[in-house]
C-alpha cells in the first residue's frame, strides 16, 4: 500500500506577542491510502494543529515549517496559496468540532454544501443542487430537497453534523481530516456519526484522520495510531499493537484511565498537568514530571526515536 | 505570492494558557482615579486632547480679560484685513479682531457645551434612575415619555425652544439639555438596573439603608463610568447644535460671536477673504476632535475589560 | 410582524400628537407675531401697530380669532389631510405646496449622500478589516473617527477650501446643476462614511473569527468566497442598524448644508421660516421632518427583520 501523505519534520510555531509556542514540535508521520489514522491526545497536545498545519489553515501568527508535507506525490510545502486552495475542499477536506459554529448561519445549507463543487468548478449550479440533494440524502437527512432550503438555526447538532459531513464528502476527497467530530454531541449520536464516517470511509476509499481525545473513540475507528502529547508525537503504532502492546509511558497511563468502550469521558486521570507550550523543557523529555517511569536522563537529555516494530515507533529512554 | 490570510486572534487550539502571574506582582493596590488616570494616559492622543482641552478652558476665561480688542466694536478703517501682527487673524467684515471673535465663540460653545451637558445629566439620571430603582408603574410611565423624547429628533425641538425662549446663552444651552436627555435617561436606567442586582446591594438593603442613601451611596458613584463616557460625547453634540442654531440664524443674538454664526458670515466672503471661516471652522473642528478623542481615552479607560 | 408593525405605527402617531401638541404649545407662548416681525424685519419699521382690520382680515384667515384649543383641533384635523394651511411669509401657497415642492431637493441630497457612503464606507471598513492593525487600517479608523467627530457644515467649509477654491476642480457656489451638488453631497457624506467604515470593520473583524469562516477556507475559498461571501454577508444584516438612523439624520440635518450652500430645499426654507416666526410653516415642517425621521426608522427595522432569516422564518411558520 502507498502512501496518501507523507509528512516529514513538521514544525508549528505560534508568536504572540514574546512568547513563542512550539504547538507542533518535529514530528513525522504517514497516512496509507484507505486507511484511518487516529491521533489521539490531551488538549494542547498539537494533534489539531498538525492537521490545521497540512492544510495551512492556521491564524497568521502562525509558522509552519517542514522538510515536505507530500501528498499524492506533491509536496503542500511548495504549493502557492492559489495551489493550495484547489486542494482544500476538493481533495483533502475536513469536519470540524463544533458543528453548531461550523455552518453560516446566513447561508442556506444547501448552498453551503453545493459551494465546493461550485467554487472548484466541479458542476454547473443544477448539477451541484441535484447532487448536493443525493448527499444529503446519503448522509442520512431525511427529506433532502425541503431540507437543502433550510438554514442551519433550524437543524439539530446531530444533524448539522451530518451537514457538515455532506460538505466535506461532496468534493469526493481523497483524505478526509475528522477533527473532533463528535466530541459536541450526544453518545447516541456521536455513534451514528462516526458510523457514517466509517461507512462513507470503505464506499469512497478514501483515507481518514481521525483526531480526538476520547481512546475508546479512537480505537474503534483506526487501523492506525498516533499519541501526540505538547507538540510530539511520542508513540505511534497499528492498532493491535497500540492495543497490546503500548509501550510509552504516557499511554500506558492513558489506558489505564480510559474506561470501557463508549463512555465519553475525558483523560484526565494522569497526575499533573499538560505542559505549558510557553515554558516547555526543551532539553529532556515532555513528559517527564508526570512519568511514573521516570529515571536521571529523562529531564536532561532529549529521548530518541525507538522502533520496537517496522510499524511500531516511540520515544522514551526505557527502551534504548 | 496572492496569499491573504485571515485576522485570527482567538485562543488558538494549541497554546497552554494558565494564568500569568508576573503582572499582580507589581501592582500595588491604587485609588480608584489613579488606575483609570494610568489606564487613560496610555492612549497619547486622548492625552494630548485632554491637554488642549484644558487649554482652551484657559483660553476662554483668560482670553476676554487680556485681548486688546473686544467682539462688539467695528472698525471701519481695518476691513477683511488679512492675518498681521496686530490682527493675529485677520479682521472681519466690520473690522473686528477675528482671534477675539473666535475666543468668545469657544467661550460660547464650552459654556453651552458644559451647560447643556449639565442639564442632560440633571434630567436624563433623576429620571433614569427613578425608573431603573423603583421599576415597575413608575418605570413603565417614565420610560414610554423617554421613548417619545428619543424618537424626535432633538433638534428640532432645540430649534422651537429658541424661537420660543429667545436667544441667549442660557435660554439655548436650556433648549439644548431640554431635548437631549433621553439617551442619559436610557443608560442611567441600565446602569442601576444592573448594580441593583448586585449582593452589597442587598446587604446594604437588609441593613436598613433608606432608598436615598442606597442610590446616592451606592448605585449612582458605580453608574458614574457610563455617564461620563456619555458626556463627553454629549458635550461636543451641544457645542455642535449651538453651532447649528447660529449657522442658520437661530442662535446667540449677535453681535455676540459664535462659530455658527462666523462660518454663516464667512461664507458669503469665501471667496475674497477665505480666513473669515476657515479660522473659526478650523478651531471649531479641532475643539471637537479633542472632545471626542478624550471621549474615546474615557471609555477605554472605565472599560473593565481592560487589563489593570 | 404585521401585529410588531401596528404597534409601531401606533406609536408614532402617538409620538406625532405630541410633537403637534409640544410645538403648537410652545409658537402659542413665543413672544411675538409675524406681522410685527415682519414690518420690523423687513420693512424696517420702528411703529409695530397694524391698523386693525388689517390685523382683524389676518388672523380670520388663520383662524386666529378663535380659542386656542379650537386652533389646535383645526390644526390636527387638517394635519390628518397633510394640510397646513397658507404660510405667513408666502400667502399665495400653503406649507404643504411648500414642503412638496423643496422636499425633493433635501431628499435628492440626503439619499445621494446615503448611496455614496454606503458605496465608499463598506469597502473602507472590509479593507480596514482585513488589513487589520496595519498602516491602511490606522488611516481608515483615523478618517472615520474625524468624518464622525465634524458636523457637515464644517467639513463642508474644508471641501469648499480644498476641492473649489485650492483644486478648482468644481464650483463653491451657484445651484443648478449636476455640479453644484458635488460638495453639498459629499460635506453630507463624510459622517455617514466614517459610520459605516468603522461598523464594517468591528463587525467583520469578530465575523472573520468565527469558526464557519475557517469552515470556509478548508473548502478552499478565496477571499472572494470566504471575507466577501461568507464575512461581508453576515454584516450588511446588522449595518442597517447604522444606515437607519445615519438616513434618519440626514433626512433633517441638510439643513445645514442647504442654509450653508444657499439651496432652496425644505431645510432652508424651515430654517428661515424659523427665524420669520411663520408658523404654520414652522409647525407643519416640523411634523413632517418628525415623521419622515420615525418613519425612517420603522422602515429600517422591517427591512432589518426580512433580512434576517430566523426572523423571516418563524414569522411565516406563524402565518
Amino acid at each position: 500500500m502507498t502512501n496518501i501523505l507523507d509528512v516529514q519534520a513538521l514544525k508549528t510555531e505560534f508568536r504572540r506577542k514574546n512568547t513563542l509556542i512550539r504547538a507542533v514540535n518535529n514530528i513525522s508521520f504517514t497516512i496509507k491510502k484507505g486507511s484511518v489514522l487516529s491521533i489521539v491526545g490531551e488538549s494542547g497536545s498539537g494533534k489539531s494543529v498538525t492537521m490545521h498545519s497540512v492544510l495551512r489553515l492556521i491564524p497568521s501568527t502562525g509558522k509552519i515549517v517542514a522538510e515536505k508535507i507530500n501528498f499524492m506525490g506533491r509536496d503542500l510545502m511548495r504549493l502557492t496559496e492559489k495551489e493550495m486552495r484547489k486542494i482544500r475542499g476538493d481533495q483533502i477536506s475536513m469536519i470540524f468540532q463544533d458543528p453548531m459554529s461550523s455552518l453560516n448561519p446566513t447561508i442556506k445549507i444547501g448552498r453551503q454544501i453545493s459551494e465546493v463543487l461550485l467554487w472548484h468548478h466541479k458542476a454547473n449550479p443544477k448539477e451541484a443542487k441535484e447532487r448536493t440533494i443525493r448527499m444529503l440524502h446519503e448522509v442520512g437527512i431525511a427529506s433532502p430537497i425541503e431540507r437543502y432550503n433550510q438554514y442551519p438555526f433550524e437543524f439539530s447538532g446531530g444533524m448539522r453534523q451530518r451537514v457538515m459531513i455532506a460538505m466535506a464528502l461532496i468534493g469526493e476527497p481523497r483524505l478526509l481530516i475528522a477533527d473532533e467530530p463528535t466530541t459536541s454531541l450526544d453518545v447516541t449520536v456521536q455513534a451514528q456519526i462516526l458510523a457514517l464516517i466509517k461507512k462513507m470511509q470503505e464506499q469512497n476509499k478514501m483515507s481518514v484522520v481521525l483526531i480526538t481525545h476520547n481512546l475508546a473513540v479512537a480505537t474503534m475507528m483506526a487501523d492506525e495510531m498516533i499519541v501526540m502529547y505538547a507538540g510530539q508525537i511520542v508513540e505511534q503504532a497499528t492498532k493491535a499493537e497500540f492495543l497490546n502492546r503500548a509501550s510509552h509511558p504516557y499511554t500506558v497511563a492513558l489506558l489505564g484511565s480510559t474506561p470501557k468502550l463508549n463512555m465519553k469521558e475525558r483523560l484526565q486521570s494522569i497526575p499533573g498537568q499538560p505542559p505549558d507550550l510557553k515554558n516547555i523543557n526543551l532539553e529532556g523529555c515532555p513528559f517527564v514530571d508526570r512519568c511514573s517511569a521516570k529515571m536521571e536522563r529523562c529531564s536532561r537529555e532529549e529521548p530518541p526515536a525507538v522502533q520496537l516494530s517496522p510499524t511500531h515507533r516511540i520515544r522514551c529512554w526505557l527502551y534504548t | 505570492m496572492g496569499e491573504f490570510t485571515i485576522p485570527v486572534n482567538k485562543n488558538i487550539d494549541s497554546g497552554g494558557k494558565p494564568p500569568s502571574a508576573e503582572h499582580s506582582d507589581k501592582t500595588t493596590r491604587r485609588s480608584y482615579f489613579g488606575v483609570l488616570w494610568r489606564r487613560f494616559k496610555r492612549n497619547k492622543i486622548s492625552l494630548i486632547s485632554l491637554y488642549f482641552i484644558v487649554f482652551l478652558i484657559a483660553l476662554a476665561i483668560v482670553g476676554p480679560l487680556i485681548l486688546p480688542f473686544d467682539y462688539k466694536t467695528m472698525d471701519y478703517t481695518a476691513l477683511y484685513q488679512k492675518p498681521s501682527l496686530k490682527h493675529w487673524m485677520g479682521t472681519d467684515d466690520g473690522g473686528r479682531d477675528m482671534l477675539t471673535l473666535i475666543i468668545y465663540g469657544l467661550r460660547n460653545a464650552l459654556i453651552v457645551g458644559f451647560g447643556a451637558g449639565l442639564v442632560e445629566i440633571l434630567i436624563g439620571v433623576t429620571i433614569g434612575a427613578l425608573a431603573g430603582y423603583f421599576g415597575g408603574r413608575l418605570d413603565n410611565i417614565l420610560m414610554r415619555f423617554v421613548d417619545i423624547m428619543f424618537a424626535l429628533p432633538s433638534f428640532l425641538l432645540s430649534l422651537m425652544l429658541v424661537v420660543v425662549l429667545g436667544r441667549n446663552l442660557f435660554t439655548i444651552l436650556l433648549a439644548i439639555g431640554l431635548t437631549s436627555w433621553a439617551g442619559m435617561a436610557r443608560l442611567a436606567r441600565a446602569q442601576v438596573l444592573s448594580i441593583k442586582q448586585v449582593d452589597y446591594i442587598e446587604a446594604a438593603r437588609s441593613l436598613g439603608a433608606s432608598n436615598s442613601v442606597i442610590i446616592f451611596r451606592y448605585v449612582l458613584p458605580n453608574a458614574v463610568g457610563p455617564i461620563f463616557v456619555s458626556l463627553s460625547f454629549n458635550i461636543p453634540g451641544a457645542m455642535m447644535v449651538e453651532s447649528g442654531l447660529s449657522l442658520i440664524g437661530l442662535g446667540i443674538m449677535p453681535p455676540m460671536p459664535s462659530w455658527g454664526a462666523l462660518i454663516n458670515i464667512g461664507s458669503r466672503f469665501i471667496l475674497s477673504t477665505p480666513h473669515l471661516i476657515l479660522y473659526p471652522a478650523i478651531t471649531f473642528a479641532l475643539t471637537i476632535l479633542a472632545f471626542t478623542f478624550v471621549g474615546d481615552g474615557l471609555r477605554d479607560a472605565f472599560d473593565a475589560k481592560q487589563s489593570d | 410582524m404585521w401585529r410588531y408593525i401596528l404597534k409601531r405605527i401606533g406609536f408614532i402617531v402617538i409620538a406625532l400628537f405630541f410633537v403637534s401638541l409640544i410645538t403648537f404649545i410652545l409658537i402659542k407662548s413665543a413672544p411675538g407675531n409675524y406681522i410685527e416681525t415682519e414690518r420690523l424685519i423687513t420693512q424696517n419699521l420702528t411703529d409695530v401697530n397694524v391698523p386693525p382690520d388689517v390685523k382683524e382680515a389676518w388672523e380670520k384667515m388663520y383662524h386666529l380669532d378663535k380659542p386656542e384649543w379650537q386652533q389646535f383641533l383645526i390644526f390636527l384635523g387638517n394635519a390628518v389631510k397633510f394640510q397646513f394651511g397658507p404660510s405667513f411669509k408666502y400667502p399665495t401657497k400653503t406649507v404643504e405646496n411648500i414642503i412638496v415642492e423643496t422636499y425633493p431637493v433635501s431628499l435628492t441630497l440626503a439619499g445621494l449622500a446615503m448611496l455614496l457612503a454606503i458605496v465608499i464606507g463598506i469597502p473602507l471598513g472590509i479593507l480596514s478589516a482585513f488589513y487589520k492593525d496595519t498602516l491602511i487600517d490606522r488611516i481608515a479608523i483615523f478618517l472615520s473617527m474625524i468624518g464622525t467627530s465634524i458636523p457637515n457644515y464644517v467639513m463642508a467649509v474644508f471641501l469648499i477650501y480644498i476641492l473649489a477654491l485650492t483644486l478648482h476642480l468644481v464650483p463653491s457656489i451657484g445651484w443648478g446643476q449636476p455640479v453644484n451638488y458635488v460638495l453639498p453631497v459629499l460635506s453630507l457624506a463624510i459622517g455617514p462614511i466614517g459610520s459605516i467604515t468603522r461598523f464594517m470593520r468591528s463587525s467583520l473583524i469578530e465575523t472573520l473569527n468565527q469558526e464557519y469562516i475557517k469552515v470556509a477556507r478548508a473548502k478552499g475559498g478565496g477571499f472572494i468566497q470566504v471575507v466577501i461571501q461568507h464575512g461581508v454577508r453576515n454584516s450588511l444584516i446588522p449595518l442597517m442598524t447604522v444606515i437607519g438612523p445615519q438616513l434618519a439624520y440626514l433626512s433633517v440635518g441638510t439643513l445645514f448644508v442647504e442654509n450653508l450652500f444657499n439651496i432652496p430645499g425644505l431645510g432652508k426654507f424651515y430654517s428661515s421660516a424659523a427665524v420669520y416666526r411663520d408658523y404654520p410653516m414652522v409647525m407643519g415642517t416640523t411634523l413632517f421632518f418628525a415623521g419622515i425621521v420615525m418613519f425612517v426608522n420603522l422602515l429600517v427595522d422591517i427591512v432589518y427583520g426580512l433580512l434576517d432569516p430566523r426572523i423571516r422564518k418563524l414569522d411565516m411558520n406563524r402565518s
